[in-house]
């Protein structure tokens, strides 16, 4: 069953296009990670799912239902923490969670969703006054209300400690273990790895990849780093490695030379370098992380 | 019905902030100050229904600003603190959320304005006025009706920009037109055709009505056809027949535009 189906999704804000006709389709049970460079058109995106903003052009759907034109339907079976909402004036975070469960009209204790985040010590004092990461508990807090059928997190892990940031994961594992479908968006490219099952990549407002991890290494050649540690690294050892067939970028990081090649291609880079003059002081392969696969699609863009 | 969620939550944080609070408070010390003064200055008989009349122009002074402090915060605000994106992420229509504003804040100011004029009541009939009851209910809806349009209007400012110092500029340029400048520009315009001579006519009947549709004129027509004991030989467009659909216009209009142009406008 398709969850989130987008069709030829376009946006415009006057001269500049976020979105230039993003298909995506996202099936139920899913975990889905959405990344992409600052500026990529990720929050448009979002805004798009959640009615904040009409499309310019194209289509999208949740459940079935018109994002624009069917919003109050869409929401009703979506959890959602949006990206760069602050908490109401005046409300604790525990009347917070008891906004969200009247307005969804569910019976659930408030006492137990904020334990579920971690909050529940700081349940009465007024979410104005939480911290950053407090503030993002919270917000899962509200989304995880209900039980919905559809979590939409964007960027859920900022302003998280790494045991935030864990705890966060070992919740949507939780959700995906009951049934839940998950859109996650996040810069944090560690983070995606751990928990999607399936990735899709934008830049510049247009969907330049979706695959799998796995299938996002195969089409970079199966996704092999090699590590040199050779004994000067300068422009032309770059380029030597470059220019090897096979290899997809090579570049220099602490002294040693990452390259993303082919399985074929490795041996090749070290014949290259030594026929170059340079002598090789230590080499090693590494399965391309995702960081490594996602400068590779975006031709260097960092995340 | 979940614009009566959204209502109690923005009632619950209005009567928790300061300044509203002593706003309503101030509202209900206006009203009972002129239910004991009446009694002392105005011409007998002393009725609930007359008290009307007497309190109109006391209510056409303090209910727009009132009304207008109430609304202008309701949705800009969270709009530029970020806060409305919250509000949006529950399963709620953006009609159904600038409604449930509306009726949380003008639910405070209706309240204040049932118990002023509860006060007032016993102050007015206490020893020796009568009370009219239909009338003096129908006073306080008018009452609570016309504090109502001026939330609206706040709500309508701040659901139409996107922070709240635009919305607070343009509820009190609002105020200022239609409480002031309105009845300044008819009353000019009319004593200058008077000066010309022009005392009769399509001309002099247009400006009168013009200074009929303001929602402060009609407030106070209806207030006063409600004290009257009889239907005047006044033109119509100075009775209830002109000021109840402008009154009406008034309340429902604003707030109507605005909605319908949030509804479709990019959050973002």
């Amino acid at each position: 069953m398709t969850v989130i189906n987008a069709k030829g999704l376009s946006k415009r804000y006057g001269d500049v296009l976020a979105l230039d006709r993003v298909d995506l389709t996202v099936e139920a049970g899913e975990t889905f990670g959405f990344l992409g460079p600052n500026g990529a058109g990720k929050s448009t995106f979002i805004d798009i799912l959640l009615g904040f903003v009409t499309p310019s052009d194209g289509t999208m759907s949740v459940f079935g239902h018109d994002c624009r034109d069917e919003g109050v339907a869409v929401r009703e079976r979506v959890g959602v923490l949006p990206e760069g909402y602050a908490p109401f004036d005046g409300l604790s975070g525990r009347q917070h969670v008891e906004y969200a469960i009247r307005s969804k009209d569910v019976n659930e204790n408030p006492a137990d969703v904020l334990s579920r985040v971690g909050l529940r010590d700081d349940a009465a004092r007024p979410a104005t006054d939480y911290s950053k990461g407090m503030r993002q508990r919270l917000a899962l807090a509200m989304a995880l209300v209900g039980n919905p059928d559809l979590l939409v997190l964007d960027e859920p892990t900022t302003g998280l400690d790494p045991n935030g940031a864990a705890e966060m994961r070992t919740i949507l594992r939780e959700e995906t273990e009951r049934g839940a479908t998950i859109f996650f968006s996040s810069h944090v490219l560690e983070q995606v790895e751990a928990v999607c099952d399936r990735v899709g990549i934008l830049q510049n407002g247009r969907l330049i990849a979706t695959d799998t991890i796995a299938g996002l290494r195969d089409a970079i050649g199966g996704g092999t780093k090699l590590v040199i540690t050779p004994d000067r690294v300068d422009h032309e050892t770059l380029d030597a490695v470059g220019r090897v067939d096979g290899v997809e970028t090579a570049v220099e990081r602490d002294g040693a030379i990452e390259a993303t090649c082919t399985n074929d291609a490795k041996m090749d880079a070290l014949v290259e370098l030594h026929d170059a003059g340079v002598e090789v002081v230590n080499f090693r392969t590494e399965e391309a992380s995702l960081e490594d696969m996602f400068v590779e699609f975006t031709g260097g863009e960092r995340a | 019905m979940t614009w009566r969620v959204i209502a109690r939550r923005d009632w619950r944080l209005l009567l928790d902030a300061r300044l509203p609070k002593v706003a309503l408070v101030g509202l209900i010390g206006v009203v009972s100050m002129a239910a004991y003064v009446y009694p002392v200055v105005g011409t007998a008989p002393i009725t609930t229904s007359r008290f009307g009349a007497f309190v109109g122009g006391w209510l056409g002074g303090v209910l727009p600003p009132i009304g207008v402090l109430f609304g202008y915060g309701a949705i800009a605000r969270e709009h530029e603190s970020g806060a409305l994106r919250l509000a949006l992420s529950m399963p709620h229509g953006r009609p159904t959320l600038v409604l449930g504003r509306f009726v949380g804040r003008a639910g405070a100011l209706g309240s204040a304005i049932v118990v002023g004029m509860g006060i007032a009541g016993v102050l007015v009939v206490y020893p020796f006025g009568t009370l009219q009851p239909l009338r003096f209910l129908a006073l306080v809806l008018l009452s609570v009706a016309h504090g109502a349009l001026w939330v609206g209007i706040g709500v309508a400012a701040s659901a139409l920009v996107a922070t709240n110092r635009r919305a607070l500029v343009l509820g009190v340029v609002a105020l200022f037109v239609l409480v002031i400048v309105w009845d300044a520009v008819t009353a000019g315009v009319e004593a200058g055709l008077v000066a010309a001579g022009t005392t009769d006519g399509p001309l002099r009947t247009a400006v009168r009505i013009g200074s009929q549709l303001d929602p402060g004129s009609a407030f106070e027509t209806l207030v006063t056809a409600l004290a009257a004991s009889d239907r005047g030989a006044g033109a119509w467009y100075d009775g209830p027949t002109l000021a109840l659909p402008v009154f009406v216009g008034w309340l429902l209009g604003p707030l109507s535009v605005a909605m319908l142009r949030f509804e479709w406008r990019d959050l973002a």
